[in-house]
C-alpha cells in the first residue's frame, strides 16, 4: 500500500472539523500591559509565601486561599484579558480589547468564576483518573480540583465564554497558545510533574498530598503563561502527522 | 508495510557495536558489583599458650532459637505476645539487644551472617534461590556451629528451616528440616519443629540446638504485621522459650545452657523484607539463662516504642553474637568474623586479664582480616608516635588504632582505658570493612555505566542512521517520540533509589499520560466511541493503580486485592473464571475443516477446566481464606482430592501444546489460503493462560522469599 493511496481515500466515516479559534491578544493599555506582567508574579509570589501554611494545614489553607487568587485573578481578567466575542458584541464595542466597560467585565469575570466553580467537579474526575486517592482525601482533592479550575479553566471561560467552537477545541487541545491557554498547559502539565516527588523516600512533610501538585500547578502557571505568550504563541499542539489529521483510522483499518 | 527494504550498511555495523558493547558493560559493572571477596579458608585454633590460658567459659550448651522475621518491637513492644520473655528481661535472667541485620534481609545472609560473623554480599541473595548450588555452604567455612561440634563431646542438631541443613551438610546428629513452599501454612510448619523439642531437652548428649520456625514470617508475608494472627503465633513462640528455659533451670544437664533468641530479619508493615528500611533491619536478639542474674539487675520491659523507629535497648549487629558466643562457650572465633563481643557480658569474668584475654582474641582474629585488606601498612612495626597525631584515611587510622587498642590492654594499670581503646578499635574494623562502598568496586561499577551509555550512544546513531535512509512511516512518529521519552526519564529514575523501589508509580505516571495523548490524537478525527475507549482505558488505569499496594513507601496501606477482593471473594472467582472463558474466546480458530475445530475446541474446553480445577486446588493450598464461603469452590476442592497439584498442572501443559499443536498440524493445507485477517494464531493466548494458573495469587510477594 502505497503513500498516495493514503492520502487520496475518501473519508467518509471523519467528521473533520479544523481549529479555527484566534490566539488571545492581551489588552494594549500601559495599566494592563504592566498588570499582566506583575499579577501573576503576584499570583506566584503568594502562593510561596503560603506554602508553610499549604503543608501545616492544606485543607484550610486551599480553602482560604481560593478568596485571594480568585480576587486577583478576576483583576487579571477585568483589567487585561479581552472579552469572549459573544459578550463584546452584546456589549456594543467594536474592539474587545479595549478598558472600557468595567462593569460588563466585571460581570462576565463574575460569570466565569462561577462557570469555572461548577469546572471543579469535572476537574476533580480527572485528577481521580490521574491517580488522585478516591476514597481518601476528597476535600483535599476537591480543593486541589478548585485552585486547577481557577488558574486553569476560569481564564478559558472569561476569554471564550461557552462558544462551542472554542470548547471543542479545548476538548482536544487544540486552541493556539496564548497568554491564556498557555496557563491552562502549564497547570496541567505542572500537575502532573508535580506527582514526581511523592514516592520519593525524603519523608518530608511537603510530600503529602496534594501539596507538590498544587506546587506545580502554581508553577507551571506562572511559566505556562510567559512561555504561552512569548515564545508558543499562535502555534498549536500537534498530536500527530499533519498527513494523518484525516486518516488516522481508516489507515489503521487498512494496515491491520 | 513500512519500507525498510534498503537497509544501510553503517546502521547495521552501528547496532551490531551496540550489542557487543552492552555485555561488555555488563561484565565490567558485574566484576564491581560481585567482587572477589577476600575470603579466609581454614577453622581457628588455639594454639598451646591460649589452651593453658584462656578463661573459664561460663556455658557449655547453646539452644539457638531463631524465629523468622522476628522483628525488635515484636518482643519488647507493649503489643507483644512474648509475656514470659518480657519477665525474664525485667528480672535479669534475660539480655535483650536490637540486632541489627544488614541489607539483603532474606534468610540465607542472614543465617550466614549470624554463623560465620561475616557480611555477606548481594551475590548470596541470588544463591538464596538457586539453592541446589553446592557452592553456597559452609561447608568448609569456619562458623560458630563447626566450632561448637569441634569441642568436647560435640553434638549438634537442628530442627526447622531446611536452609540450614542445606548450608551445612553433615553437620548435623538429628534433624528435621521444614520448608516454607506455601506461605499460607502457619502451624504445621512450627509443629514439625516443636514436636522434637521436648524429647532433645531430656537427652544429654548434644551440646548444641538449633530452632528455626518459619511461621511467623509466613503470617508476615500472608497478612502483614498487624495480623490477628501475629499475637497467638507470637505467644506460641513464647511458650517455647518457657520450655526451653524451664528445662534449663530445672534439669541437671542443661545447668549450662544459653539460650539464644533471634530473629534472622524482620518485616516491613506490609510483611515482607529484603530492602534496608528500618523494620527489616531490626530485629530481636536476647541471650537467656538464669545465669545471666549474675552480671544483670534486670532491664524495664515492655518498653514504650522508641524515638528511633524499632531501635529497643542496645543496638548491636547481628555478626555480633558469633564472637559472644565464642567467648560465652570457649571456642576460637571463627576466621571471617567482623563481629564484636558484646561488652554487656564481660562481667562474667572477674579478672582483668580474662577479660583483655577475650579482647586480644578478637583483634587478633579481626588483624587476620584486615591485615591482607591493606597489604601497604606494615602492622607488625610500631607506629611513630608523631604519625598517629592525627591519622588519615582508613589504613592509618587502623594501623594506629591497632597498637593504640594492644599496647592499652597489656597494661594492666588502666583497665578501663585499655577495654575503650580495644572497643573502639573493633568497631572500627567493622565499621571499615563492613561498610557497603567497600564491597563495590567503584571505577568497574562506573566504567560499566560509561560502556553501557556509549552503547546507548552508538545505537541512536544506528537508529538515525536506519531512519534517515529508509524513511519511518510518519505514523510512527508519535509512538516514537513517547519511546524516547520513557525511555529517557526511566533512565533518570534508576538513578533516584527511591524510585527503584517504587517504580511501578512511574509506569502508572506516564502511561495515564500516554492515555491522554491517544485521546487527544483521536479526538478531531474519529467517533466518539473511540475517544471513549480512551476515558475507559484512563479509567482500567486507575482500577490497576490501586488494585496492589506495591514498593516500600505505601506497604501495607489498602487495596483493592486485600481490602476489597478479601471479603468480597465471590466477586475475585467471578473475575477470574471470565478472565479464563474471554481467554478461551480469543483461542478460537477459524478453520474450514469441522474436525480440526472441533478438536480445537475440544481441547481448549479440557484445558480451561483442568486450568481452572488447578487454581482451585492450589489456592486451597497457598491462600484458602479466598474458598471461604464459597461451598461450590470447596466441593470442587473434595473432589480433586486424589490429584496432586504437579498432576494437574502437567495436565494444563499437556492441553497446551495440543491447543497450540492441532491447528497447526490439521491445518496445514489451509493456512495458505486462509486470509490473514481470519484467524491470528492462538498461541500468545494460549500462553497466556499458563500464566494466569500460575500467577493467581493476590499477594505479590513470591514464597521463595521466606527462605
Amino acid at each position: 500500500m502505497s503513500q498516495t493511496e493514503l492520502v487520496t481515500a475518501p473519508s467518509s466515516q471523519s467528521r473533520e472539523l479544523q481549529p479555527t479559534t484566534t490566539p488571545v491578544k492581551t489588552i494594549s493599555t500601559p495599566a494592563a500591559h504592566l498588570l499582566s506582567h506583575a499579577l501573576p508574579l503576584v499570583v506566584a509570589g503568594y502562593f510561596y509565601l503560603r506554602f508553610g501554611a499549604l503543608v501545616a494545614n492544606p485543607v484550610q489553607t486551599l480553602l482560604l486561599d481560593l478568596f485571594p487568587i480568585a480576587l486577583l485573578q478576576c483583576v487579571q481578567a477585568v483589567v487585561c484579558l479581552p472579552l469572549s466575542k459573544g459578550n463584546a458584541a452584546a456589549d456594543h464595542i467594536k474592539s474587545s480589547t479595549s478598558t472600557k466597560n468595567i462593569p460588563t467585565r466585571t460581570v462576565n469575570a463574575i460569570l466565569a468564576l462561577l462557570l469555572a466553580a461548577f469546572a471543579s467537579l469535572p476537574v476533580f474526575i480527572l485528577l481521580v483518573l490521574f491517580g488522585a486517592p478516591l476514597t481518601t482525601h476528597h476535600p483535599q482533592t476537591l480543593l486541589c480540583a478548585a485552585h486547577f479550575s481557577l488558574l486553569a479553566v476560569f481564564p478559558l471561560f472569561y476569554t471564550h465564554g461557552i462558544e462551542k467552537q472554542a470548547w471543542w477545541e479545548i476538548g482536544g487541545a487544540m486552541l493556539p497558545f496564548d497568554t491564556v491557554w498557555g496557563t491552562t498547559v502549564g497547570v496541567a502539565l505542572g500537575a502532573w510533574l508535580g506527582a514526581v516527588p511523592i514516592p520519593l523516600d525524603w519523608d518530608r512533610e511537603w510530600q503529602k498530598w496534594p501539596v507538590t501538585i498544587v506546587a506545580g500547578m502554581y508553577a507551571g502557571a506562572l511559566f505556562g503563561n510567559l512561555i504561552g505568550r512569548y515564545i508558543l504563541y499562535g502555534k498549536r499542539l500537534k498530536f500527530r502527522p499533519d498527513n494523518e489529521q484525516h486518516q488516522g483510522e481508516e489507515n489503521l483499518k487498512k494496515t491491520s | 508495510m513500512a519500507s525498510f527494504h534498503k537497509p544501510d550498511r553503517l546502521a547495521i555495523w552501528f547496532l551490531a557495536a551496540a550489542n557487543l558493547l552492552l555485555p561488555i558493560a555488563l561484565l565490567i559493572f558485574a566484576t564491581g558489583f560481585f567482587p572477589y571477596k577476600p575470603f579466609i579458608s581454614g577453622v581457628n585454633q588455639f594454639n598451646q599458650v591460649d589452651l593453658e590460658s584462656r578463661p573459664e567459659a561460663p556455658f557449655e550448651k547453646v539452644v539457638f532459637m531463631v524465629v523468622d522475621a522476628l522483628r525488635s518491637d515484636f518482643v519488647y513492644s507493649n503489643n507483644s505476645g512474648f509475656s514470659f520473655v518480657q519477665s525474664l528481661i525485667r528480672s535479669g535472667d534475660a539480655i535483650p539487644f536490637t540486632g541489627h541485620a544488614k541489607s539483603p534481609t532474606i534468610t540465607m545472609p542472614r543465617i550466614k551472617a549470624l554463623t560465620t560473623g561475616s557480611i555477606p554480599s548481594f551475590l548470596d541473595v541470588i544463591l538464596n534461590f538457586a539453592e541446589s548450588d553446592t557452592t553456597s555452604t559452609l561447608a568448609n567455612q569456619d562458623t560458630w556451629p563447626l566450632q561448637l561440634s569441634l569441642t568436647k563431646g560435640g553434638k549438634i542438631n537442628m530442627f526447622g528451616d531446611d536452609t540450614w541443613i542445606k548450608l551445612f551438610p553433615k553437620l548435623f546428629s538429628r534433624m528435621d528440616g521444614t520448608t516454607s513452599f506455601f506461605v499460607s501454612d502457619f502451624t504445621e510448619v512450627d509443629n514439625n519443629v516443636t514436636r522434637n523439642v521436648p524429647g532433645e531437652l531430656e537427652r544429654a548428649d548434644w551440646n548444641g540446638m538449633i530452632l528455626h520456625y518459619l511461621g511467623l514470617d509466613h503470617i508476615g508475608h500472608k497478612t502483614g504485621p498487624n495480623s490477628p494472627n501475629m499475637i497467638p503465633k507470637q505467644k506460641e513462640m513464647d511458650s517455647i522459650v518457657k520450655i526451653v528455659y524451664d528445662s534449663i533451670a530445672s534439669e541437671l544437664h542443661l545447668v549450662s545452657t544459653l539460650l539464644v533468641l533471634c530473629g534472622d530479619h524482620g518485616m516491613n508493615e506490609a510483611g515482607n523484607h529484603g530492602g534496608s528500611a528500618p523494620g527489616e533491619t531490626s530485629t530481636a536478639l536476647v541471650l537467656i539463662s538464669p545465669k545471666l542474674k549474675q552480671i544483670s539487675k534486670g532491664y524495664l520491659s515492655p518498653v514504650p516504642p522508641p524515638t528511633d523507629e524499632f531501635r529497643y535497648y542496645k543496638m548491636v549487629e547481628q555478626s555480633d553474637i558469633v564472637p559472644t558466643l565464642a567467648g560465652l562457650l570457649g571456642f576460637p572465633i571463627p576466621v571471617n568474623n567482623l563481629g564484636v563481643f558484646i561488652p554487656e557480658f564481660l562481667p562474667f569474668w572477674s579478672s582483668v586479664q580474662d577479660k583483655q584475654w577475650l579482647l586480644r582474641k578478637n583483634i587478633a582474629q579481626m588483624m587476620d582480616i584486615v591485615k591482607p585488606a591493606f597489604s601497604s601498612i606494615p602492622f607488625d612495626i610500631p607506629p611513630a608516635a608523631v604519625y598517629c597525631g592525627d591519622p588519615s584515611g582508613d589504613a592509618n587510622r587502623l594501623y594506629c588504632g591497632y597498637h593504640n587498642a594492644t599496647q592499652s590492654l597489656l597494661s594492666d594499670s588502666d583497665l578501663d582505658e585499655g577495654i575503650n581503646h580495644a572497643y573502639k578499635f573493633l568497631h572500627d574494623v567493622q565499621d571499615t570493612l563492613g561498610s557497603v562502598s567497600s564491597n563495590y568496586n567503584m571505577s568497574s561499577l562506573v566504567g560499566g555505566v560509561l560502556v553501557s551509555i556509549a552503547a546507548c550512544i552508538v545505537a541512536v546513531f544506528s537508529f538515525i542512521r536506519a531512519a534517515s535512509s529508509a524513511r519511518v512511516v510518519p505514523s510512527s512518529l508519535p509512538i516514537l517520540v513517547w519511546i524516547s521519552i520513557i525511555q529517557i526519564l526511566y533512565g533518570i529514575m534508576m538513578f533516584a533509589s527511591s524510585y527503584v523501589e517504587e517504580e511501578q508509580h512511574f509506569w502508572y505516571w506516564i502511561s495515564s499520560a500516554w492515555l491522554l495523548w491517544l485521546y487527544m490524537a483521536r479526538y478531531s478525527s474519529s467517533k466518539i466511541s473511540t475517544v471513549l475507549a480512551c476515558v475507559v482505558a484512563l479509567a482500567a488505569s486507575r482500577v490497576i493503580r490501586r488494585w496492589n499496594q506495591t514498593g516500600q513507601k505505601f506497604a501495607g496501606e489498602p487495596d483493592i486485592a486485600k481490602t476489597f477482593l478479601l471479603s468480597h471473594n465471590r466477586l475475585l472467582w467471578i473475575l477470574a473464571i471470565v478472565t479464563y472463558l474471554f481467554t478461551m474466546s480469543k483461542c478460537h480458530w477459524r478453520s474450514p475443516s469441522r474436525l480440526s475445530q472441533l478438536a480445537a475446541f475440544s481441547s481448549n474446553a479440557f484445558t480451561l477446566l483442568v486450568a481452572m480445577a488447578f487454581k482451585v486446588d492450589f489456592t486451597a493450598a497457598d491462600a484458602p481464606e479466598l474458598l471461604e464461603g464459597l461451598p461450590f469452590a470447596i466441593r470442587i476442592q473434595a473432589m480433586l482430592k486424589h490429584y496432586s497439584l504437579p498432576y494437574l498442572a502437567r495436565h494444563v501443559f499437556s492441553g497446551v501444546s495440543f491447543s497450540i499443536l492441532i491447528p497447526l498440524v490439521l491445518d496445514r493445507g489451509a493456512r495458505a489460503k486462509a486470509q490473514p485477517v481470519s484467524g491470528k494464531l492462538p498461541i500468545p493466548f494460549v500462553l497466556t493462560r499458563t500464566n494466569k494458573s500460575q500467577s493467581h495469587r493476590i499477594y505479590t510477594q513470591p514464597s521463595l522469599f521466606s527462605y
